[in-house]
Parts: C-alpha cells; sequence; structure tokens
C-alpha cells in the first residue's frame, strides 16, 4: 500500500489487489524517521479510477460479444494489467496519532513520509480493551475476537439500531446475558415476546442465567396501596391522559380512601361513581379507571408484585423480562408507566445501585416526555436505558446526540442513515460509509465501549434460544 | 533479460489519459515531384458486392517501456484478426520484452544527445523497427499460410526493399497468398506521399461515393527500382462514400481486374468505419498499448527481474514545464 494523497482529515492509499483490506480496518502509516504513526480507518474502497482504465475496460466489453479470441501472453502480464484495474483507493479517516507500542493521542497535525512510511494493518483491540477490567465478548473483527469493557456500558445511554433481520436483538440479548453474567441487574421491555426463553440453550438446556418472565395475569399484578398515588396518578395522567382538572378530583377521591385503608380499584371506581362533581369530570375518572380493571393488572391486589420481588429478581445479576407480546398500546405504556415508577422508587430508595434497562421498540409504549427523563433524571438515579429500534427517526435527535454507545447494523434506506448520521460519537461520514452494504450480524461499534474508535465487529453467536416461541405454519 | 537482475531502471512516464501507444508507428514519407500532373489518372468507382469473403487483418506494435542503465526495454505485441460469416476471431500475440542495449562505444554513448532528453537514439530506433517489424512480418506469414481465398489486410504500404524491411520478406507473403488464392492489401492510415506538393490524399472531394484511383505510374516513374521496391499497386481508395480517403497497396502481380474486385468483396463483407475496414481497425486497437499496460509491463519488469524502477529527473520537464512536448517520445 502506498499513500496518494491527504485531504482535509483523510488520507487516500493506494491497494494491490493481493493486499487485503475492507471497510472498517485500522491501518497504521508508520514514519520510521519520525518514529511514530498515524492510525487511519478505512471507510470507504473504490476503484483506482485512473482515465485510462476506462480504454481497457472498453477494449475487453468489444470481446464481450461476437468478438471472441485468446492471449499469446508467454510473460503472463495480462495479469499485471488485471491487477492495475483491480487496483483499489483506499478512503481513509485519519483517527490519530501512535507513538511507541499503543499510545494513542487525537493529534493529527502531522504527515507521514510518502515515499518512506510503512503501512500495515493496526490490531485495533488492543487498543479497545485497553486495561478494561470486566471483558465482554462481542464477536470478532477480521478473525480476530473483540472485547469490549463492560465498564463502557455502566452509566450511560446505548442505543443498538439498523434494519429488522440484521442482528439487533441478537446483540441486545448477548450484551443482557453478558452483562447479568457480570453480576449487572437487567431488566427487559419485550414488545414481542423475543427474551422469554434466554435461559434455554437452543437443544432446550437450562443455563446458569436468572431470568425471571412476568406478563399481564402472569406474575405482572399490582395493588392501588402499594404503587402509591404518585404512579397512579402519573398512569393516569401520561398512559391514559387524563385531564388536569379530573386529577385533582382523583387527587381527593384518593386520600379520603387512603385514610380510609380502602384503597383498591374496585372500591375506587365505586367511590367516583358516587363522588359529588361535574358529571364529564366523573365520566373522564370513571372510563380510565374501567380501563386499569379491564387491563388485568390489578386482578388480585391482596397479592401485588411489589418493589421487593421486583428487586429480588435482579438483584445479584438476576433478567426480569416483562413480557409485552400480544398487549394493547395502551395496556404496555400502563406497564411500563407502572415499572419506570417501580424502578425509580426502588433505585432513589438506595436499595439497588444501579439497573440496566433494555428497551425494545420503545416508541411503542413509552410516552414522549419519557425520553428526557430517561436521559436525565433517571440516569442520575441509576437506570441505565439501552434502546433498540429499527426505526430510528423514532428516536429523538437529542438522544443520538446524548447516546454514549451506538450500535448500528446495515441500514439501507438513506432516510434512515440520515437520522443515524447524527449520532455525537462518529462524524457522518464515517457512519454512512460503514454501515451501508453490511451484512446481516455485523455490527458498528461506537462510543466509549470501543473508546471513540469507531469498529465493525462480526456479532458473537449466542447458544440461546433467542427468538421466542413463535407459532409457525411452515414448521 | 535475465542480465538485467538487480539493476535500476527508469521507468517510463506515461500520461493515463492518452490512448493507445505505439511508438513506431510513423508515416512513410514520399514525394512525386512537382512537375508531376494528376491529369490522366483513372477513377473507378468501387460497387460493393455482398459476397462473403474471409477477412483477415494484422497489425502490431511497439512501445518504450522504460531506460535501463545499458540500454532501454521495448514490448511488442502483435494481433491477428479473422472476420468469419457470423463472428469475428483474433489472437494476440505478447507482450513480448526485448531489452536493446546502448551502443558500446562509451564515448559514443556521452555524445548521443537524444538519449540526453530522454528519447531514442537513431541505432535503438533502428533496432526497435526492425524487431517490430520482424513481429510483424512473422504473423502476416502466418496469416498468409492459413488463409485460403481471402483477403489479407496489413497496416501500412506494400513498399520494401530496406535493412529494416526486407523485400524478400514480402514478396514471400504475397507468394504464399497468391498460392492460396488470397490477395494482400495495405491500408496505410497516415501517408506523405505527395503528388506536386500536394498530399495524395487530398485528391477527391468529401462527397464522393466510393472509388479509387490507381497513381502506379506516378510513383513508380519518380523513383528508382532499387533499393526501395513497390511490391503493389499504389492507390487511393474510398471504400465508404462518409470515409476519408487511404493509400492503398494491391500485390502488383495481381491483374487490375482482382485488385478492383478485391476492394470491392472488402467494401461488401467488411464494415466499413469512417472508410477504414474494422477487421483492421480491430487489429489495429488490441494491438497498441494503453498507458495502464505500459505501467503493467513496468511492474512486471520491476517484480520479476527484480529491478529497482528509478524514476530519472525530466529535463524537458524541468527546462520547459508544461510547455514542453507531452509526446512520449522525443
Amino acid at each position: 500500500m502506498r499513500i496518494y494523497r491527504k485531504e482535509g482529515d483523510q488520507v487516500q492509499l493506494i491497494a494491490f489487489p493481493d493486499e487485503h483490506v475492507q471497510r472498517g480496518d485500522y491501518l497504521l502509516i508508520e514514519d520510521p524517521g519520525l518514529a511514530k504513526g498515524l492510525l487511519v480507518q478505512i471507510i470507504d474502497l473504490q476503484y483506482a479510477n485512473v482515465p485510462g482504465i476506462l480504454e481497457d475496460i472498453l477494449r475487453d466489453v468489444m470481446t464481450d460479444g461476437e468478438l471472441s479470441g485468446e492471449d499469446m501472453d508467454p510473460l503472463n502480464i495480462s495479469s499485471e494489467v488485471d491487477a492495475l484495474k483491480d487496483t483499489r483507493l483506499a478512503v481513509c479517516k485519519i483517527r490519530g496519532t501512535i507513538t511507541g507500542e499503543k499510545d494513542l493521542s487525537p493529534t493529527t497535525s502531522w504527515l507521514p513520509s510518502r515515499t518512506s512510511s510503512r503501512i500495515r494493518a493496526y490490531p485495533i483491540n488492543r487498543l479497545i480493551m485497553n486495561g478494561g477490567k470486566r471483558p465482554l465478548t462481542v464477536g470478532h473483527n477480521d478473525g480476530d475476537l473483540v472485547q469490549i469493557d463492560a465498564g463502557g456500558l455502566d452509566g450511560g445511554l446505548n442505543i443498538i439500531t439498523g434494519r429488522k433481520g440484521t442482528g439487533k436483538s441478537h446483540l441486545a440479548k448477548l450484551l443482557l446475558l453478558s452483562m447479568a453474567g457480570l453480576g449487572a441487574p437487567c431488566i427487559v421491555l419485550d414488545v414481542n415476546g423475543e427474551y422469554v426463553n434466554l435461559h434455554k440453550s437452543k437443544d432446550g438446556r437450562l443455563s446458569t442465567s436468572r431470568l425471571t418472565v412476568i406478563a399481564p395475569r402472569s406474575g405482572i399484578n399490582f395493588a392501588l396501596a402499594k404503587l402509591g398515588y404518585r404512579t397512579m396518578a402519573g398512569v393516569l395522567s401520561n398512559a391514559l391522559d387524563l385531564p388536569a382538572t379530573s386529577s385533582k378530583v382523583f387527587s381527593t377521591i384518593w386520600r379520603d380512601l387512603e385514610s380510609k385503608g380502602d384503597l383498591t380499584l374496585p372500591n375506587l371506581i365505586q367511590a367516583v361513581q358516587s363522588w359529588s362533581c361535574h358529571e364529564s369530570v366523573r365520566e373522564a375518572l370513571v372510563s380510565r379507571l374501567q380501563v386499569l380493571l379491564e387491563s388485568g393488572l390489578f386482578y388480585d391486589e391482596t397479592n401485588p408484585l411489589t418493589e421487593e420481588k421486583i428487586l429480588h429478581a435482579i438483584d445479584g445479576g438476576g433478567i426480569l423480562v416483562v413480557n409485552l407480546k400480544n398487549q394493547s398500546h395502551l395496556v404496555r405504556r400502563i406497564i411500563v408507566e407502572i415499572f419506570l415508577g417501580e424502578l425509580t422508587k426502588i433505585l432513589s430508595s438506595n436499595w439497588l445501585r444501579a439497573a440496566f434497562l433494555f428497551a425494545e421498540e420503545a416508541h411503542l409504549y413509552l410516552r414522549d416526555t419519557y425520553w428526557d427523563d430517561i436521559i436525565t433524571r433517571m440516569r442520575h438515579i441509576g437506570l441505565f436505558t439501552t434502546f433498540i429500534t429499527n426505526q430510528p427517526d423514532t428516536v429523538q435527535e437529542t438522544i443520538y446526540r446524548q447516546a454514549d454507545n451506538v450500535f448500528i447494523f446495515n441500514f439501507t434506506n438513506e432516510h434512515d442513515i440520515e437520522t443515524i448520521g447524527k449520532v455525537a460519537k462518529s462524524d457522518s461520514e464515517t457512519i454512512r460509509s460503514l454501515i451501508r452494504g453490511t451484512p446481516a450480524r455485523r455490527c458498528l461499534l461506537l462510543g466509549s465501549v470501543v473508546h471513540d474508535l469507531p469498529l465493525m465487529v462480526d456479532v458473537e453467536a449466542l447458544d440461546v434460544r433467542t427468538m421466542g416461541e413463535t407459532r409457525l405454519f411452515f414448521s | 533479460m535475465q542480465s538485467l537482475q538487480g539493476s535500476k531502471f527508469n521507468p517510463r512516464p506515461v500520461s493515463l489519459v492518452e490512448m493507445g501507444v505505439d511508438d513506431a508507428d510513423s508515416d512513410e514519407r514520399l514525394e512525386i515531384g512537382g512537375s508531376i500532373t494528376l491529369s490522366g489518372l483513372k477513377r473507378c468507382a468501387i460497387n460493393p458486392t455482398k459476397e462473403f469473403v474471409p477477412v483477415v487483418a494484422c497489425d502490431a506494435s511497439s512501445v518504450k517501456i522504460g531506460e535501463t542503465e545499458t540500454g532501454m526495454i521495448f514490448a511488442i505485441r502483435a494481433v491477428g484478426v479473422w472476420r468469419q460469416q457470423s463472428k469475428i476471431l483474433y489472437t494476440r500475440w505478447g507482450p513480448l520484452l526485448f531489452h536493446v542495449p546502448n551502443s558500446e562505444d562509451v564515448s559514443q554513448y556521452r555524445e548521443d544527445e537524444s538519449r540526453a532528453f530522454g528519447g531514442l537514439s537513431l541505432k535503438t530506433l533502428r533496432v526497435l523497427t526492425r524487431l517490430r517489424n520482424h513481429v510483424e512480418r512473422w504473423v502476416q506469414e502466418v496469416l498468409s499460410e492459413s488463409l485460403h481465398d481471402g483477403i489479407l489486410l496489413i497496416d501500412g504500404s506494400l513498399t520494401a526493399g530496406t535493412p529494416d524491411n526486407p523485400a524478400a520478406r514480402v514478396n514471400k507473403i504475397l507468394a504464399t497468398a497468391r498460392q492460396n488464392h488470397s490477395i494482400v492489401i495495405g491500408i496505410s492510415k497516415a501517408t506523405q506521399l505527395t503528388v506536386g506538393g500536394r498530399n495524395i490524399l487530398g485528391l477527391t472531394n468529401d462527397k464522393d461515393t466510393p472509388h479509387q484511383i490507381d497513381i502506379s505510374s506516378l510513383v513508380e516513374s519518380e523513383y528508382p527500382p532499387y533499393p526501395v521496391r513497390f511490391l503493389g499497386r499504389v492507390y487511393v481508395a474510398k471504400l465508404s462514400s462518409d470515409g476519408f480517403l487511404f493509400r492503398t497497396d494491391i500485390d502488383r502481380e495481381s491483374t487490375n481486374e482482382q485488385a478492383q474486385q478485391a476492394l470491392e468483396r472488402l467494401a461488401g463483407t467488411d464494415v466499413i468505419f469512417h472508410g477504414y475496414p474494422e477487421t483492421l481497425r480491430i487489429a489495429h486497437i488490441f494491438s497498441t498499448f494503453t498507458a495502464n499496460e505500459i505501467l503493467a509491463v513496468q511492474r512486471f519488469v520491476a517484480s520479476n527481474h527484480h529491478i529497482t524502477l528509478q524514476s530519472r529527473p525530466s529535463l524537458r520537464r524541468s527546462l520547459f514545464g508544461p510547455f514542453g512536448t507531452s509526446r512520449y517520445v522525443a
């Protein structure tokens, strides 16, 4: 490989066909005279399109149709011509300067010699896991194992995104199991029931993972008295859009029942029906409380799901899967609202140091105002969220800008690529170039887990039942 | 070439926008006295006949690859193209590499001014022309033997008789073709043949229908029969209405009628592109070197003979900058 030219923060290299290079690879341009090297990453591969190539190709095209023949080429020089035709131009982004063995600095204010520099593949993995104490295997990069430090996922906001079927959920499951394996408390908001068998291997054996799956009428059962006024007011206002005037009446009725020790959902409905208030307020309250009653989330208020039970399920590396499969949009919103309220209570009370929330297709159940809440307030009390979505435009731009780690799989839609390009952890050109045409299960890692060095990874296979038990016709 | 192992090599600079490089593709210079007039020359129409005739064309190209410490490296390639009823076949021989050493006389080497400008010395140029002619004639011999009842098209004239282009060799090709009931036609892309100071290619106007003018009598009366020998009848021919005029040489042993018939069958069988036979055009395209092929040969030489590429600064470029010539050969 040879340096062709530098323009801005890009270096273009000439690579011959026998030199194995691919998009995402890291190269070190070592200048022996200066005893340092420029670390660059290939973001695009093009043909070295010199004008004369056109004539060669046109000649080749001529022989494709009615013209055919043979070459008596005793020195096999045509292979050299073919090599020239296949010579590639590697467009690289400068990532920093390496001095010594692995001291990376962001300095890019120097140029390596074009004549004496040596270009070689750089094993970036050694920089990624540099000094990390909790190795978490995510996959392979060109055959080399890629491990990230789980500490990089701690205290942050993560986004996993990509087209449907490219491996987002697979990576989420890998991270989830690995984090749980390291003792991290994890909660999954599972829209499609994909996580319910994570504790089983493909052949049905049970693993050591501590998995608790709950669903409406199967573990998810709340009691008004346990949830408290704040959570219930939040549910009515945020999930069920109760008007402010009705909320005030609700507050009065709640306090009345609470003082009598009669706080159950049927009692609450009865109290509202007999309460002296405007008919429209009564109607608004009763209709919403009926929704709660019919949701099946309050079927037995004598034995509710409590903070203690949630804590027990996740503390010390347990995974709590909240199965939202087959639930209506409204029920999902109610469950999530209650769960986030409960988690806030647990974390605010310091019963738990922190928890990791994996939210699949969060736009389906998370109200708009919660996005900001999650990345600001909840983050500070120790709830670290990973959003998983195949619709990147459903996540607000502010979320992308504040994300600490972003895992991007393949996208082909220009609009999606445009949205993803706003991620602050890398320049949009790198993201656009690297994610186009990537195969399934190959992912671009950005953010603190890779020390802001964008890295392409073929995500590790998992020996777990990664799909829910989907009923198939052609089984 | 084997003796070059480990030496240094100054590769020829190539411009990748220049197409089809052939260093030895030069025009023939023949001038017929100013007193000669064109009156009395007979102009015959060419009426293309649709009767198929096998057409075979041949061309060769040579190109300078670079300079070594002791000489120059050249590549030569020759092509034969067969037009058949429904398809066109070709065979390419080469590139064949040759190292042409400089004069062994050191004093002469130093005085060789053309070399100082990166060009070809007279001696080197002659060796190159001879090598190229040798390869091209060899291919023509092969084709004349394999072609029966057809037309053999060659690039250039049928003028021979110099040490670089011996008449015996051309005679042999013509004779072999005759034995096989074929006819040899030489078509020159450019000629310096002038009559009364006027290039023969300006003898007729653009709107003329296909025709030929036999100017053999003019040419032969002006030149002594030795050493340069006109082994063909010399025509100025226009093979298509929208085409250019070309100097066309046809085996002089053939009769006028045979020559006329050959031109008509050629015009009827081959695709005539701007007045030039497509078969010969393909042979030319396939034999010339592209800039990338020159780079490829340089890479081959460097990697297979362990020769160090060491570009010497171009005096011409240093002195004249963008006002210097862009030609490869000084």
